[in-house]
């Protein structure tokens, strides 16, 4: 942590190539984690990733207001806004069941050391996820994926603190209700104690 | 003591976010109240499942303008395609398309950069250097190999003594600039296509030992040529993660298992081409493919000819 992510930024405003590679590889893994477990499928997050970078490049001189990171958040979640939208007028896809849930993809984050359990445990976690609302979902992925703040989260998806917060609490009982008595709880439970 | 029960806070108080008074009013209310418990406790087990998710990682490497930043936002070279987000393989090239060939796209390194190196010579100089092959395709815009699905990132394969299978007429060898007897295979059958066929691809860099016992197989994709632009190639055997957007004209990969065990892709022509035209096929190496270090990207490309459906000679 030499240098922070606003210093890089001022370089990159400069024309400073280097200095914004450098935010790419500081920040791409959890852009990345983001969209994958927003939307679900490893490409369309790549191409989220993708997306928000060459948004954030040409609009380096407008940046303004929020951290390097809440600002790279927040583009990022409206390519995932775009990308859930062209989704749900997609035709039949092989790749999702017929209620449009996401069929058991490998998870690029497993790596493969991950036990039987472990991921029967991330796919029921995944398949909770993906049935919560867009909305819920981004809220709750920035808040327990990315750990973001509550502030940073309201500014990201500018929506007021207490949006944010009822939002998240909604994500999160609807994420227990759906993960009830599924091995998820209970390894997660273990694991905590 | 337990009038109303307390889920509204269930969220500040597993972030430990309330107020003290509120969380005294928690506390107490949770002593007394074992529904409440009782959801607390399953509430911070789903949360704690969620955190428990391990993070990802970006599967490609992210294309920047070749521009310096500053001078790429006056260039306008966005326009058409910031209001119009194209995402997933057959949109992007499209999006691509409409940016037009003003400007060079190139692969940050980011293998290269992770050691943090404050000197950025020698990194400015690897991101910037897109060889004469790999220009074209770069010109062809921001998504152009972004948008590549993580299952066409190059894969080493263990079969390195594999050429093309017999009868693989229409091939091409391109020999990778610095690595002496390394070559990157690309071939088909036969090069006269129907519009709409499904042609298996052989492509393959093949290492100058094939004591080593592994080969890389590359991206490959059709040149997005106007009318060619859908099409996307995908490792047979992997699951097929290219979506048909357009009922038209999209090109959807689908497994196939080659002779003898040999990987194979298989990538559909667009229905809308006519006979006569051309399409280019080009199998891709992002800089720093796998075993090869800050190797520079590479690329090879092999011409299809589009004949009318009759004539033509469609693989299954």
């Amino acid at each position: 942590m030499s240098v922070d992510d606003e210093a890089l930024l001022e370089r990159a405003r400069r024309g400073d190539r280097d200095a914004f590679g450098e935010l790419v590889v500081r920040h791409q893994d959890g852009l990345y984690t983001m969209a994958l477990r927003v939307l679900g499928r490893p490409e369309d997050a790549a191409d989220v990733v993708q997306e928000t970078f060459l948004r954030a490049y040409v609009n380096l001189p407008r940046m303004r207001a929020l951290s390097v990171r809440g600002w790279l958040y927040r583009v990022a979640i409206n390519a995932s806004r775009d990308v859930q939208r062209r989704m749900s007028r997609r035709p039949a896809d092989p790749l999702e069941d017929t209620e449009g849930k996401i069929v058991d993809l490998p998870d690029p984050a497993l790596g493969p050391e991950a036990t039987a359990e472990s991921r029967e445990r991330m796919a029921a976690v995944r398949q909770a996820l993906a049935g919560l609302p867009l909305e819920y979902r981004s809220a709750v992925v920035l808040r327990d994926v990315n750990d973001l703040s509550y502030e940073e989260i309201a500014e990201v998806l500018r929506v007021p603190l207490g949006t944010v917060k009822s939002r998240l609490n909604r994500a999160r009982a609807q994420l227990a209700q759906a993960l009830r008595g599924s091995p998820a709880l209970f390894g997660a439970v273990e694991g905590r104690g | 003591m337990a009038a109303r029960h307390l889920d509204a806070l269930f969220s500040e108080a597993y972030d430990g976010a309330l107020s003290n008074a509120d969380r005294r009013r928690f506390d107490d209310h949770l002593a007394s109240c074992s529904r409440c418990a009782g959801e607390f406790a399953a509430f911070g087990g789903a949360v704690d499942a969620l955190r428990g998710l391990p993070q990802a990682r970006m599967p490609v490497p992210v294309r920047l303008p070749s521009s310096a930043p500053a001078v790429a936002r006056r260039r306008h070279w966005w326009s058409g395609a910031w209001r119009v987000p194209r995402f997933g393989p057959a949109t992007a090239l499209g999006g691509a398309l409409a940016i037009g060939a003003a400007a060079a796209f190139v692969a940050v390194s980011l293998h290269n950069r992770q050691g943090g190196q404050p000197n950025a010579a020698g990194s400015a100089a690897n991101a910037l250097n897109v060889p004469a092959q790999c220009c074209d395709q770069s010109q062809r815009g921001p998504l152009a190999f972004g948008a590549a699905p993580a299952g066409c990132a190059p894969q080493t394969l263990p079969d390195a003594a594999a050429a093309p299978p017999d009868g693989y007429a229409n091939r091409v060898s391109q020999a990778v600039p610095g690595r002496p007897g390394e070559v990157l295979v690309l071939a088909t059958p036969t090069r006269t296509y129907a519009a709409g066929a499904t042609v298996i691809v052989y492509a393959r860099l093949i290492p100058a030992s094939t004591s080593s016992g592994s080969a890389v197989l590359p991206c490959v994709q059709l040149a997005p040529s106007a009318k060619a632009a859908e099409g996307l190639a995908a490792p047979s055997g992997a699951a097929a993660p290219v979506p048909n957007n357009d009922a038209n004209a999209a090109a959807v990969a689908t497994p196939t298992a080659g002779p003898d065990g040999t990987t194979l892709l298989t990538i559909t022509l667009p229905r809308s081409l006519a006979a006569g035209e051309t399409v280019q096929l080009v199998a891709y190496l992002p800089a720093g493919y796998p075993d090869a270090g800050d190797t520079a990207p590479i690329s090879a490309t092999l011409t299809l000819t589009i004949a009318p459906a009759s004539s033509a000679s469609a693989t299954p």
